[in-house]
Protein backbone atom coordinates (compact mmCIF):
# COMPACT_ATOMS: atom_id res chain seq x y z
CA UNK A 1 0.00 0.00 0.00
CA UNK A 2 3.06 2.24 0.39
CA UNK A 3 2.97 2.76 -3.15
CA UNK A 4 -0.37 4.86 -2.73
CA UNK A 5 1.31 7.28 -0.29
CA UNK A 6 4.64 7.33 -1.93
CA UNK A 7 3.46 10.68 -3.82
CA UNK A 8 2.04 12.42 -0.48
CA UNK A 9 4.66 11.47 2.02
CA UNK A 10 7.60 13.01 -0.38
CA UNK A 11 5.91 16.88 -0.69
CA UNK A 12 8.04 19.51 0.28
CA UNK A 13 7.18 22.70 1.93
CA UNK A 14 8.99 24.54 -1.77
CA UNK A 15 6.67 22.46 -4.05
CA UNK A 16 3.61 23.82 -1.52
CA UNK A 17 5.06 27.10 -2.00
CA UNK A 18 5.02 26.62 -5.64
CA UNK A 19 1.70 25.39 -6.27
CA UNK A 20 0.69 28.69 -4.35
CA UNK A 21 2.48 30.32 -6.51
CA UNK A 22 0.78 28.20 -9.76
CA UNK A 23 -2.28 29.18 -8.02
CA UNK A 24 -1.82 32.92 -7.94
CA UNK A 25 -1.09 33.21 -11.74
CA UNK A 26 -3.78 31.35 -12.67
CA UNK A 27 -6.37 33.38 -11.08
CA UNK A 28 -4.40 36.57 -12.20
CA UNK A 29 -5.27 35.06 -15.41
CA UNK A 30 -8.59 34.43 -15.16
CA UNK A 31 -9.97 36.64 -12.71
CA UNK A 32 -8.00 39.37 -13.35
CA UNK A 33 -7.29 38.76 -16.88
CA UNK A 34 -3.92 39.57 -16.91
CA UNK A 35 -2.15 38.08 -19.73
CA UNK A 36 -3.67 34.45 -19.21
CA UNK A 37 -2.76 33.27 -22.53
CA UNK A 38 0.99 33.26 -20.65
CA UNK A 39 -0.38 33.26 -17.22
CA UNK A 40 -2.61 30.87 -16.64
CA UNK A 41 -0.46 27.74 -18.71
CA UNK A 42 2.37 28.79 -16.38
CA UNK A 43 0.43 28.63 -13.52
CA UNK A 44 -0.75 25.44 -14.65
CA UNK A 45 2.72 24.41 -15.66
CA UNK A 46 4.20 25.07 -12.26
CA UNK A 47 1.89 23.12 -10.13
CA UNK A 48 2.38 19.63 -12.73
CA UNK A 49 6.15 20.36 -12.57
CA UNK A 50 5.83 20.30 -8.57
CA UNK A 51 3.97 17.64 -7.60
CA UNK A 52 6.06 14.65 -6.28
CA UNK A 53 7.68 12.12 -9.03
CA UNK A 54 5.80 14.42 -11.64
CA UNK A 55 5.78 12.41 -14.86
CA UNK A 56 5.63 15.52 -16.52
CA UNK A 57 9.71 16.10 -15.84
CA UNK A 58 12.22 13.68 -16.43
CA UNK A 59 12.55 10.80 -14.10
CA UNK A 60 14.46 7.81 -12.96
CA UNK A 61 12.85 4.94 -13.23
CA UNK A 62 15.07 2.41 -10.90
CA UNK A 63 13.10 -0.69 -11.83
CA UNK A 64 12.76 0.17 -15.47
CA UNK A 65 16.47 1.07 -14.98
CA UNK A 66 16.33 4.21 -17.61
CA UNK A 67 15.20 7.95 -17.62
CA UNK A 68 11.80 8.77 -18.27
CA UNK A 69 11.24 11.36 -20.22
CA UNK A 70 8.39 13.46 -19.25
CA UNK A 71 6.51 16.16 -21.62
CA UNK A 72 7.67 19.40 -20.08
CA UNK A 73 10.86 18.47 -20.05
CA UNK A 74 11.20 17.34 -23.67
CA UNK A 75 9.50 20.62 -24.66
CA UNK A 76 11.78 22.62 -23.06
CA UNK A 77 15.29 20.85 -24.32
CA UNK A 78 13.83 20.46 -27.80
CA UNK A 79 12.27 24.20 -28.34
CA UNK A 80 13.78 26.16 -25.99
CA UNK A 81 17.27 24.72 -24.69
CA UNK A 82 18.55 23.71 -27.82
CA UNK A 83 17.27 25.98 -30.48
CA UNK A 84 15.36 28.90 -28.42
CA UNK A 85 12.71 27.58 -31.08
CA UNK A 86 9.28 28.65 -29.36
CA UNK A 87 10.24 32.23 -28.75
CA UNK A 88 11.49 32.76 -32.33
CA UNK A 89 8.82 31.65 -33.85
CA UNK A 90 6.53 33.23 -31.87
CA UNK A 91 8.11 36.70 -32.76
CA UNK A 92 6.87 35.84 -36.58
CA UNK A 93 3.28 35.59 -35.01
CA UNK A 94 4.26 39.45 -33.35
CA UNK A 95 5.52 40.73 -36.21
CA UNK A 96 2.97 39.54 -38.49
CA UNK A 97 0.24 41.35 -35.81
CA UNK A 98 2.22 45.08 -36.01
CA UNK A 99 1.33 48.32 -38.02
CA UNK A 100 4.96 50.14 -38.22
CA UNK A 101 2.72 52.93 -40.48
CA UNK A 102 2.55 55.60 -37.35
CA UNK A 103 6.15 54.78 -36.76
CA UNK A 104 6.99 55.67 -40.62
CA UNK A 105 5.17 58.25 -41.13
CA UNK A 106 6.69 60.02 -37.97
CA UNK A 107 10.51 58.32 -37.88
CA UNK A 108 11.66 60.56 -34.86
CA UNK A 109 10.04 58.36 -32.79
CA UNK A 110 12.38 55.80 -32.97
CA UNK A 111 14.33 57.54 -30.34
CA UNK A 112 12.05 57.53 -27.80
CA UNK A 113 12.13 53.75 -28.30
CA UNK A 114 15.62 53.45 -27.90
CA UNK A 115 15.99 56.09 -25.08
CA UNK A 116 13.37 53.72 -23.35
CA UNK A 117 15.31 50.39 -23.06
CA UNK A 118 17.95 52.01 -21.08
CA UNK A 119 16.24 50.67 -17.76
CA UNK A 120 17.27 47.22 -18.92
CA UNK A 121 21.31 48.39 -18.68
CA UNK A 122 20.77 50.63 -15.36
CA UNK A 123 19.05 47.30 -13.82
CA UNK A 124 21.81 45.05 -14.65
CA UNK A 125 23.96 47.49 -13.38
CA UNK A 126 21.71 47.13 -10.04
CA UNK A 127 21.76 43.61 -10.11
CA UNK A 128 25.37 43.61 -10.08
CA UNK A 129 25.67 45.49 -7.23
CA UNK A 130 22.91 43.07 -4.99
CA UNK A 131 25.38 40.04 -5.77
CA UNK A 132 24.29 38.78 -8.99
CA UNK A 133 26.84 37.46 -11.63
CA UNK A 134 27.06 39.09 -14.99
CA UNK A 135 25.23 36.71 -16.90
CA UNK A 136 22.30 36.46 -14.37
CA UNK A 137 21.83 40.34 -13.94
CA UNK A 138 21.89 40.98 -17.75
CA UNK A 139 19.09 38.30 -18.33
CA UNK A 140 17.13 39.91 -15.44
CA UNK A 141 17.94 43.37 -16.71
CA UNK A 142 16.28 42.37 -20.17
CA UNK A 143 13.27 42.21 -18.12
CA UNK A 144 13.21 45.79 -18.70
CA UNK A 145 12.85 45.04 -22.37
CA UNK A 146 8.97 44.50 -21.52
CA UNK A 147 8.99 41.59 -24.44
CA UNK A 148 8.51 37.75 -22.54
CA UNK A 149 10.03 35.97 -25.96
CA UNK A 150 13.16 38.25 -25.44
CA UNK A 151 13.14 37.82 -21.90
CA UNK A 152 13.25 33.81 -22.11
CA UNK A 153 15.44 34.00 -25.30
CA UNK A 154 18.20 36.32 -23.44
CA UNK A 155 18.06 34.46 -20.50
CA UNK A 156 18.09 30.83 -22.19
CA UNK A 157 21.13 31.45 -24.38
CA UNK A 158 23.48 33.16 -21.56
CA UNK A 159 22.83 29.87 -19.74
CA UNK A 160 20.53 31.83 -16.61
CA UNK A 161 19.47 30.08 -13.76
CA UNK A 162 16.72 31.78 -13.04
CA UNK A 163 14.70 31.42 -16.29
CA UNK A 164 11.28 31.02 -14.79
CA UNK A 165 11.42 33.81 -12.42
CA UNK A 166 12.69 36.28 -15.32
CA UNK A 167 10.32 35.04 -17.39
CA UNK A 168 6.98 35.13 -14.57
CA UNK A 169 8.16 38.85 -13.86
CA UNK A 170 8.69 40.02 -17.84
CA UNK A 171 5.18 39.14 -18.17
CA UNK A 172 3.42 39.86 -15.05
CA UNK A 173 4.91 43.22 -15.56
CA UNK A 174 3.81 43.76 -19.12
CA UNK A 175 0.12 43.25 -17.88
CA UNK A 176 0.66 45.94 -14.70
CA UNK A 177 1.90 49.01 -17.20
CA UNK A 178 -1.25 50.46 -16.86
CA UNK A 179 -0.46 50.19 -13.19
CA UNK A 180 3.49 51.05 -13.16
CA UNK A 181 3.50 53.64 -15.87
CA UNK A 182 1.28 55.99 -14.71
CA UNK A 183 3.12 56.21 -11.33
CA UNK A 184 6.48 56.73 -13.18
CA UNK A 185 4.85 59.64 -14.85
CA UNK A 186 3.62 61.47 -12.56
CA UNK A 187 6.83 61.21 -10.43
CA UNK A 188 8.48 63.22 -13.38
CA UNK A 189 6.03 65.04 -14.79
CA UNK A 190 3.90 68.16 -14.21
CA UNK A 191 0.37 68.21 -15.50
CA UNK A 192 1.13 71.37 -17.75
CA UNK A 193 3.85 68.76 -19.28
CA UNK A 194 1.47 66.28 -19.59
CA UNK A 195 -1.15 68.57 -21.66
CA UNK A 196 1.54 69.73 -24.06
CA UNK A 197 0.02 69.35 -27.28
CA UNK A 198 1.39 67.82 -30.26
CA UNK A 199 0.66 68.44 -33.76
CA UNK A 200 0.09 65.35 -36.27
CA UNK A 201 1.58 65.77 -39.24
CA UNK A 202 2.62 62.56 -40.87
CA UNK A 203 4.79 62.09 -43.89
CA UNK A 204 2.88 59.68 -46.35
CA UNK A 205 3.84 56.34 -46.42
CA UNK A 206 3.83 54.12 -49.57
CA UNK A 207 3.43 50.16 -49.50
CA UNK A 208 6.68 50.28 -51.01
CA UNK A 209 7.71 51.70 -48.19
CA UNK A 210 5.82 49.12 -45.87
CA UNK A 211 7.57 46.55 -47.70
CA UNK A 212 11.04 47.90 -47.89
CA UNK A 213 11.83 48.19 -43.82
CA UNK A 214 11.97 45.32 -42.85
CA UNK A 215 14.37 44.35 -45.05
CA UNK A 216 15.78 47.21 -44.23
CA UNK A 217 15.93 46.81 -40.69
CA UNK A 218 16.94 43.44 -40.14
CA UNK A 219 20.10 44.12 -42.47
CA UNK A 220 21.05 47.49 -40.38
CA UNK A 221 20.26 45.84 -37.14
CA UNK A 222 22.03 42.15 -38.44
CA UNK A 223 25.49 44.28 -38.90
CA UNK A 224 25.83 46.08 -36.08
CA UNK A 225 24.59 43.38 -33.54
CA UNK A 226 24.72 39.99 -35.52
CA UNK A 227 22.88 37.89 -32.53
CA UNK A 228 19.98 39.79 -32.76
CA UNK A 229 19.59 38.66 -36.24
CA UNK A 230 17.14 35.63 -35.58
CA UNK A 231 15.25 38.37 -33.09
CA UNK A 232 14.68 40.97 -35.34
CA UNK A 233 14.90 38.77 -38.43
CA UNK A 234 11.58 36.82 -37.04
CA UNK A 235 10.05 39.97 -35.91
CA UNK A 236 10.15 41.50 -39.80
CA UNK A 237 9.85 38.22 -41.17
CA UNK A 238 6.16 38.15 -39.73
CA UNK A 239 5.85 41.85 -40.57
CA UNK A 240 7.09 41.52 -44.33
CA UNK A 241 4.39 38.22 -44.51
CA UNK A 242 2.17 40.74 -43.25
CA UNK A 243 2.89 43.60 -45.47
CA UNK A 244 3.05 42.06 -48.65
CA UNK A 245 0.12 42.02 -49.56
CA UNK A 246 0.32 38.65 -51.31
CA UNK A 247 0.28 36.53 -48.53
CA UNK A 248 -3.13 37.39 -46.57
CA UNK A 249 -3.47 33.89 -45.68
CA UNK A 250 0.10 32.91 -43.98
CA UNK A 251 -0.52 36.70 -42.40
CA UNK A 252 -3.53 35.68 -40.54
CA UNK A 253 -2.17 32.10 -40.05
CA UNK A 254 0.90 33.84 -38.44
CA UNK A 255 -1.21 36.27 -36.22
CA UNK A 256 -3.68 33.55 -35.02
CA UNK A 257 -3.25 30.22 -35.41
CA UNK A 258 0.59 29.64 -34.66
CA UNK A 259 1.14 32.94 -32.07
CA UNK A 260 -1.45 30.98 -30.38
CA UNK A 261 0.06 27.54 -30.46
CA UNK A 262 3.40 28.64 -29.87
CA UNK A 263 1.68 31.01 -26.59
CA UNK A 264 -0.15 27.75 -25.64
CA UNK A 265 2.87 25.88 -25.45
CA UNK A 266 5.68 28.22 -24.09
CA UNK A 267 3.44 28.71 -20.96
CA UNK A 268 3.66 25.54 -20.08
CA UNK A 269 7.49 24.76 -21.26
CA UNK A 270 8.63 27.62 -19.09
CA UNK A 271 7.16 25.67 -16.05
CA UNK A 272 9.81 23.63 -16.82
CA UNK A 273 12.02 26.30 -15.25
CA UNK A 274 9.83 26.70 -12.36
CA UNK A 275 10.52 23.47 -10.28
CA UNK A 276 10.71 24.74 -6.24
CA UNK A 277 14.13 24.01 -5.73
CA UNK A 278 15.16 26.31 -8.34
CA UNK A 279 12.60 29.06 -7.80
CA UNK A 280 11.63 29.53 -4.21
CA UNK A 281 14.47 31.10 -2.82
CA UNK A 282 15.40 34.68 -2.12
CA UNK A 283 16.96 35.75 -5.35
CA UNK A 284 13.22 35.43 -6.53
CA UNK A 285 12.23 38.09 -4.87
CA UNK A 286 15.18 40.24 -5.74
CA UNK A 287 14.48 38.92 -9.48
CA UNK A 288 10.45 40.40 -9.11
CA UNK A 289 11.70 43.36 -7.39
CA UNK A 290 14.57 44.57 -10.29
CA UNK A 291 11.95 43.64 -13.08
CA UNK A 292 9.32 46.33 -11.55
CA UNK A 293 12.26 48.38 -11.10
CA UNK A 294 13.33 47.79 -15.20
CA UNK A 295 10.30 48.93 -16.04
CA UNK A 296 10.31 51.86 -13.81
CA UNK A 297 13.83 53.22 -15.12
CA UNK A 298 12.37 52.25 -18.48
CA UNK A 299 9.46 55.09 -18.11
CA UNK A 300 11.64 57.45 -15.93
CA UNK A 301 14.53 57.60 -18.42
CA UNK A 302 12.12 57.70 -21.79
CA UNK A 303 10.13 60.92 -20.29
CA UNK A 304 13.54 62.60 -18.80
CA UNK A 305 15.05 62.11 -22.93
CA UNK A 306 11.94 63.46 -24.43
CA UNK A 307 11.98 66.32 -21.98
CA UNK A 308 15.51 66.74 -22.56
CA UNK A 309 14.68 67.45 -26.16
CA UNK A 310 12.25 69.94 -25.01
CA UNK A 311 15.41 72.05 -24.14
CA UNK A 312 16.22 72.95 -27.22
CA UNK A 313 12.78 72.95 -29.11
CA UNK A 314 11.08 75.91 -29.40
CA UNK A 315 8.09 76.78 -28.02
CA UNK A 316 4.54 74.91 -30.24
CA UNK A 317 7.09 72.58 -31.45
CA UNK A 318 7.54 70.90 -27.86
CA UNK A 319 7.41 67.27 -27.46
CA UNK A 320 4.82 66.08 -24.83
CA UNK A 321 7.54 63.98 -22.43
CA UNK A 322 4.78 60.74 -21.83
CA UNK A 323 5.76 59.98 -25.13
CA UNK A 324 8.86 59.05 -23.97
CA UNK A 325 7.39 56.38 -21.58
CA UNK A 326 5.45 55.08 -24.70
CA UNK A 327 8.64 53.90 -26.22
CA UNK A 328 8.79 50.36 -24.10
CA UNK A 329 7.70 47.49 -25.95
CA UNK A 330 4.60 46.80 -23.85
CA UNK A 331 2.31 47.35 -27.13
CA UNK A 332 -0.59 48.33 -27.07
CA UNK A 333 -1.37 49.12 -23.12
CA UNK A 334 1.78 51.84 -23.01
CA UNK A 335 0.55 53.83 -26.08
CA UNK A 336 -3.40 53.73 -24.44
CA UNK A 337 -1.77 54.82 -21.03
CA UNK A 338 -0.23 57.54 -22.59
CA UNK A 339 -3.64 58.66 -24.51
CA UNK A 340 -5.41 57.88 -21.26
CA UNK A 341 -3.43 60.44 -18.86
CA UNK A 342 -3.40 62.89 -22.30
CA UNK A 343 -7.02 63.07 -22.12
CA UNK A 344 -7.13 63.66 -18.37
CA UNK A 345 -4.23 66.42 -18.34
CA UNK A 346 -6.28 68.26 -21.61
CA UNK A 347 -9.27 66.42 -22.69
CA UNK A 348 -9.00 67.79 -26.03
CA UNK A 349 -5.12 66.35 -26.01
CA UNK A 350 -5.05 63.88 -28.26
CA UNK A 351 -1.61 61.73 -28.29
CA UNK A 352 -2.66 58.14 -29.46
CA UNK A 353 -0.85 58.50 -33.13
CA UNK A 354 2.69 59.68 -31.51
CA UNK A 355 2.41 56.39 -28.72
CA UNK A 356 1.65 54.37 -31.07
CA UNK A 357 4.85 55.43 -33.30
CA UNK A 358 6.84 55.51 -30.09
CA UNK A 359 5.50 51.83 -28.47
CA UNK A 360 5.72 50.15 -32.03
CA UNK A 361 9.47 51.57 -32.60
CA UNK A 362 10.28 50.05 -28.44
CA UNK A 363 9.86 46.84 -29.88
CA UNK A 364 12.47 47.14 -32.42
CA UNK A 365 14.22 48.89 -30.14
CA UNK A 366 14.02 45.80 -27.16
CA UNK A 367 14.60 43.26 -29.60
CA UNK A 368 18.08 44.85 -30.40
CA UNK A 369 18.78 45.38 -27.31
CA UNK A 370 18.48 42.06 -26.47
CA UNK A 371 20.70 41.33 -29.38
CA UNK A 372 23.36 43.65 -28.47
CA UNK A 373 23.12 42.19 -24.78
CA UNK A 374 23.71 38.61 -26.63
CA UNK A 375 26.67 40.55 -28.11
CA UNK A 376 28.42 42.31 -25.43
CA UNK A 377 27.98 40.25 -22.41
CA UNK A 378 29.55 36.93 -23.57
CA UNK A 379 32.94 39.08 -23.97
CA UNK A 380 33.19 39.50 -20.45
CA UNK A 381 32.63 35.89 -19.53
CA UNK B 1 40.94 52.84 -21.81
CA UNK B 2 37.94 50.68 -21.82
CA UNK B 3 39.79 48.11 -23.59
CA UNK B 4 42.48 48.27 -21.25
CA UNK B 5 40.27 48.33 -18.21
CA UNK B 6 38.32 44.98 -19.83
CA UNK B 7 41.42 43.35 -20.46
CA UNK B 8 42.78 43.89 -17.20
CA UNK B 9 39.44 42.33 -15.80
CA UNK B 10 39.22 39.52 -18.09
CA UNK B 11 42.88 38.63 -17.32
CA UNK B 12 42.71 39.09 -13.10
CA UNK B 13 38.57 38.16 -12.69
CA UNK B 14 37.30 35.39 -11.30
CA UNK B 15 34.58 33.46 -13.58
CA UNK B 16 31.70 36.06 -12.40
CA UNK B 17 29.31 34.07 -14.99
CA UNK B 18 27.96 31.04 -13.41
CA UNK B 19 24.54 31.45 -12.55
CA UNK B 20 22.12 30.22 -10.16
CA UNK B 21 23.24 31.58 -7.08
CA UNK B 22 23.81 35.55 -5.82
CA UNK B 23 27.68 35.44 -4.47
CA UNK B 24 29.95 38.07 -2.44
CA UNK B 25 31.12 41.54 -3.06
CA UNK B 26 34.11 40.25 -4.73
CA UNK B 27 32.46 39.06 -7.73
CA UNK B 28 29.86 42.32 -7.70
CA UNK B 29 33.07 44.81 -7.27
CA UNK B 30 34.43 42.76 -10.48
CA UNK B 31 31.63 42.76 -12.89
CA UNK B 32 30.14 46.93 -12.24
CA UNK B 33 32.79 48.02 -14.96
CA UNK B 34 31.84 45.34 -17.14
CA UNK B 35 28.58 46.25 -15.93
CA UNK B 36 28.62 50.07 -16.69
CA UNK B 37 30.86 49.44 -20.46
CA UNK B 38 27.77 47.56 -21.34
CA UNK B 39 25.05 50.22 -20.61
CA UNK B 40 27.50 53.04 -22.95
CA UNK B 41 27.90 50.34 -25.56
CA UNK B 42 23.98 48.99 -25.30
CA UNK B 43 22.59 52.75 -25.39
CA UNK B 44 24.83 53.62 -28.19
CA UNK B 45 24.67 50.44 -30.53
CA UNK B 46 20.61 50.99 -30.03
CA UNK B 47 20.96 54.17 -30.98
CA UNK B 48 23.17 53.81 -33.99
CA UNK B 49 20.56 51.07 -35.08
CA UNK B 50 17.53 53.91 -34.68
CA UNK B 51 19.68 56.68 -36.52
CA UNK B 52 20.44 54.47 -39.25
CA UNK B 53 16.45 53.17 -39.62
CA UNK B 54 15.86 56.75 -38.86
CA UNK B 55 17.67 57.61 -42.42
CA UNK B 56 16.54 54.95 -44.29
CA UNK B 57 12.65 55.52 -43.63
CA UNK B 58 13.20 59.66 -44.43
CA UNK B 59 14.97 58.22 -47.70
CA UNK B 60 12.28 55.59 -48.63
CA UNK B 61 10.02 58.31 -47.71
CA UNK B 62 11.44 60.76 -49.75
CA UNK B 63 11.89 58.47 -52.72
CA UNK B 64 8.32 56.75 -52.59
CA UNK B 65 6.91 59.27 -52.46
CA UNK B 66 7.99 61.55 -55.80
CA UNK B 67 7.24 57.96 -57.53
Amino acid sequence: MDFLINGIIAITWQQAVMWIVGALLIYLAIAKKLEPALLLPMGFGAILVNLPFSGAINQYNPALGKDVIGIVDWLFNEFIDVSEAMPLLLFIGIGAMIDFGPLLANPKLLFFGAAAQAGIFLTVILAVLLGFPLVDAASIGIIGAADGPTSILVSQILDSGYIGAIAVAAYSYMALVPIIQPAAIKMCTTKKERAIHMSYNPESVTKRTKIIFPIAVTIIAGLVAPASVSLVGMLMLGNLIRECGVLNTLSDTAQNVLANLITLLLGITIAASMRAESFVRLETLMIMGLGLVAFFLDTVVGVLFAKLLNVFLPEGKKINPMIGAAGISAFPMSSRVVQKMGLEADPTNHLLMHAVGANVSGQIASVVAGGIILSIVPLFI
Amino acid sequence: MFKFIRNLICSGATSGATSGSTSGSAPATSAIIPALDILWKGMLGIFVVSALIFITVKILNKINSKK
